[in-house]
């Protein structure tokens, strides 16, 4: 079972052991974001973040809802050293209207936002969602324009672009879905979009699919209250061979048992942003890895045990008139200029060379000895097979690893496709085929005599599927 | 992961020879204990090279270190022809072999001294004393004594930190083969070794032993600018073989000559060396036994310098030490 341990109320530092790996992050309520205000839907912009939030602006204070609160707009802020936060603004009145507006997507260059605004229903209906598109020109919002499948009849919203800017992904409740919001794209085409396309049951329930986030890696995140709890816990899914893989909940601390949505992460989703109302108010969490990072492994390489031994200077001098005969220390004996031997195992082997005068027949013995200390390669070693099947678990050992100077305080497991273990020995089942690289890290505690440190290495395993 | 405990260490010898004839106390045999070689060779003037001697000429130069300041002797034992256990007859006994000593200026440094053939002004210097000996009895298989010499009356050479004094052996008539020995002593009646002395030669003709178990050797000094080497020798007979040791070479393989024949084998020398001894050995058939083989021998380097034969090598005989390297198997 997950643990929660929570300090000073706000930070949340939480571990728990799935069956699909280990979860290492902590989290933090972003300590702007108060239970006086409900802020959500982050998304990167800038050097910060931009999210939708309903707290007060000093020239909107007058503008309540008919419930007598504050209409949402997009609001901005950064980190203004490693402990505090800017106080947030808005983003720009330009996109500020008398309703509600948020949450936004940037494009990869910041110069376009995409975001969701509130429009005029028909007849008497409450107001829907609507996607509004906008360009930053020369210091301010202009242009901004309707999504061209905005509608009177339903929600288009939670807009979020692509890197390359051709697909937009939004949620909606247009006809033809499969209940509630689903999440749809839509192409650009020339200077057009696309129809939008419903991207199917696998992910879209007959619950709500909203607030989606699509990663650089191409991994689509979003929140669904399609579950037992009927709040909006956050998901995520790879486009494998030209469709989406059946959602997989991100575990606590990302889910609770209240609503977790707008999910974002960086380029090597190390780190990121998402909202939950866990703490009553909506509020935006920052998290980041405790997986330590390991960079620039080097490649498992096999122990090999067979050398060959020679007398150096032989090779360029005159050795017809000599016969070789060596010692290797276990009891081998070669005759020859040159001894090739592979011995059993690691250890200290004292190889001794005899020499024969073919002139004189004299036997000159024991003129070179050589102490050799035979170890494995320095590294991290990873045993486990090079080929599985889907599904199958398979067991990662880290048992041979050697290093010198290495206090191991922790091994850690990337076994590559998002999962991640620590310990000795990893059991993972791979849910898709292909090939994947299993990184072994180790760590050695600060405290060690040689100070902290780490290695790691890597290997390829292919997983094919099921027979 | 590999740790190797031999560790080969060259020893790296001074240029300059001073330092390494100081400590030498054998050095006046001629030739030494080390070099294991019977006796030196000079035919009389009317034999035939073919016998083992291509000039029936011999030079050895003498080193006396500038720090003995007492009076020394050469000595040759065995001086004339005649003994039927050592010297090689031919018919009958009728050849004399005159020795002359030579001191002073010009001794050593006269180019022509320091060649192998008789020609030009190779009796360079000043003649200190000169003897020829034929078949006398009084003389067979005994030592002669020449002397004594002051040593300043040799020739000071800096970079040898001594004086040197010339002894030439030449056949002057008769056609059988004159075998002897060297001794330079600080007694007239006595072989007492001058500390620190040496003798060297640029062409060495002497008689290999009949016992095919016997290894001669000699030892060329080989100076800093040497490349490489040619060895010519000269009718050897195919006795064997001949085999070049350094420090940095295990046994490098020479081709031998035939009767009446040089024959001439280069190759280059190692960085390491520059500036060191070789040992040249002489490996003798173990069958067919030859005997009373008679032969010649001298090295030039690239620019056809002759390379000096000391007898007592400079910085000891060297010692090829194997060393052990090792590599993973591809």
């Amino acid at each position: 079972m997950c643990k929660k341990i929570i300090t000073a109320g706000l930070i949340l530092i939480l571990a728990c052991r799935l069956s699909g790996g280990q979860e290492f992050y902590s989290i933090e309520r972003v300590p702007v974001s108060s239970e006086s205000f409900d802020d959500f839907s982050p998304a990167f912009y800038r050097n910060g973040i931009a999210f939708t939030s309903n707290r007060t602006t000093s020239f909107l204070i007058a503008r309540l809802t008919e419930e007598g609160e504050n209409f949402f707009n997009i609001f901005y802020t950064e980190k203004e050293d490693e402990k505090g936060w800017k106080s947030p603004s808005m983003l720009s009145r330009e996109l500020s209207s008398n309703f509600h507006d948020g949450p936004a997507s940037f494009s990869a260059d910041g110069n376009t936002v995409y975001f969701t605004r509130n429009i005029p229903a028909r007849g008497r209906d409450e107001p829907r969602l609507g996607i509004f598109i906008a360009s930053y020109i020369n210091g301010s919002w202009r242009d901004i324009t309707p999504f061209p499948y905005n509608s009177i009849d339903y929600n288009v919203g939670h807009p979020v672009i692509s890197r390359d800017g051709k697909t937009l992904y939004f949620t909606s409740d247009m006809p033809g879905g499969y209940g509630g919001l689903d999440i749809y794209t839509c192409t650009i085409e020339g200077d057009a979009w696309g129809p939008p396309m419903n991207i199917g049951s696998t992910i879209n329930s007959p619950g709500n699919e909203k607030f989606p986030f699509i990663h650089p890696n191409g991994r689509l995140y979003f929140s669904s209250d399609h579950n037992e709890k009927k709040s909006l816990d956050i998901y995520y899914s790879d486009y494998r061979n030209g469709e989406w893989m059946p959602p997989v909940p991100l575990p606590e601390p990302f889910n609770s048992d209240y609503d977790d949505f707008g999910y974002i992460a960086g380029e090597n989703l190390d780190e990121g942003y998402f909202s939950s109302n866990r703490e009553g108010s909506d509020n935006l969490y920052h998290f980041h890895s405790t997986f330590p990072l390991f960079t620039q492994c080097d490649s498992l390489k096999e122990n090999d045990y067979c050398f060959i031994f020679y007398e150096k200077r032989g090779e360029n001098v005159d050795t017809t008139g000599f016969y070789f005969e060596w010692d290797m220390g276990d009891g081998t004996i070669i005759h020859g200029l040159e001894a090739e031997h592979c011995f059993d195992t690691t250890g200290t082997y004292i190889i001794t060379l005899n020499v024969m005068d073919k002139i004189t027949g004299e036997v000159m013995t024991e003129m070179a000895s050589y102490e050799f200390l035979l170890e494995n390669i320095e590294q991290p070693y990873i045993t486990s097979p090079d080929t599985a099947f889907v599904d199958e678990s398979v067991t990662f050992d880290s048992r041979y690893t050697f290093l010198k100077n290495f206090q191991i305080e922790e091994f850690y497991w990337d076994m590559g496709d998002g999962t991640k273990y620590s310990g000795n020995i990893a059991e993972h089942a791979y849910e898709h085929p292909g090939e994947y690289i299993v990184t072994l890290g180790v760590t050695s505690s600060p405290d060690s005599p040689f100070g902290e440190r780490k290695a790691c290495v890597y290997k390829t395993i292919v997983i094919l599927e099921e027979e | 992961m590999i740790t190797e405990t031999i560790n080969m260490k060259k020893v790296i010898l001074p240029a300059l020879l001073l330092i390494s004839l100081a400590g030498s106390t054998q050095a006046q045999p001629v030739p030494t204990e080390d070099e294991n070689i019977p006796y030196l060779v000079t035919f009389g003037g009317d034999a035939c090279p073919s016998w083992g001697d291509d000039n029936f000429t011999q030079t050895f130069f003498f080193l006396i270190p500038e720090e003995h300041n007492e009076p020394v002797y050469i000595r040759v034992y065995n001086p004339g022809t005649g003994s039927p256990s050592i010297d090689e007859i031919n018919g009958y006994w009728d050849t004399r072999v005159n020795f002359s000593i030579y001191g002073g200026d010009q001794a050593w440094s006269n180019p022509d001294a320091q060649e192998t053939e008789p020609v030009g002004n190779y009796r360079s210097g000043n003649l200190l004393v000169s003897r020829t000996f034929g078949s006398e009895p009084e003389y067979l298989e005994k030592w002669y004594t020449f002397g004594p010499f002051n040593p300043m009356e040799g020739e000071y050479v800096e970079k040898f930190g001594g004086y040197i004094l010339k002894v030439i052996a030449q056949g002057i008539e008769g056609d059988d083969g004159n075998l002897y020995r060297y001794y330079m002593s600080t007694e007239t009646d006595r072989n007492v070794p001058v500390e620190g002395g040496n003798a060297f030669a640029y062409s060495y003709t002497f008689r290999l032993w009949n016992d095919p178990e016997q290894l001669s050797r000699i030892f060329p000094f080989i100076d800093e600018e040497t490349v490489s080497l040619k060895v010519s020798n000269f009718d050897w007979d195919y006795d064997g073989e001949i085999r070049v040791v350094s420090t940095e070479r295990q046994g490098k393989h020479l081709n031998v000559s035939g009767d009446d024949e040089w024959v001439v084998d280069e190759f280059d020398i190692f960085p390491e060396e520059r500036g060191s001894t070789l040992d040249i050995q002489f490996h003798k058939l173990k069958a067919p036994v030859i005997r009373n083989n008679n032969v010649v021998i001298n090295i030039r380097n690239q620019y056809g310098e002759l390379q000096p034969f000391f007898v007592v090598p400079i910085g000891g005989i060297p010692q090829y030490k194997y060393s052990i390297g090792v590599r993973r198997r591809e």
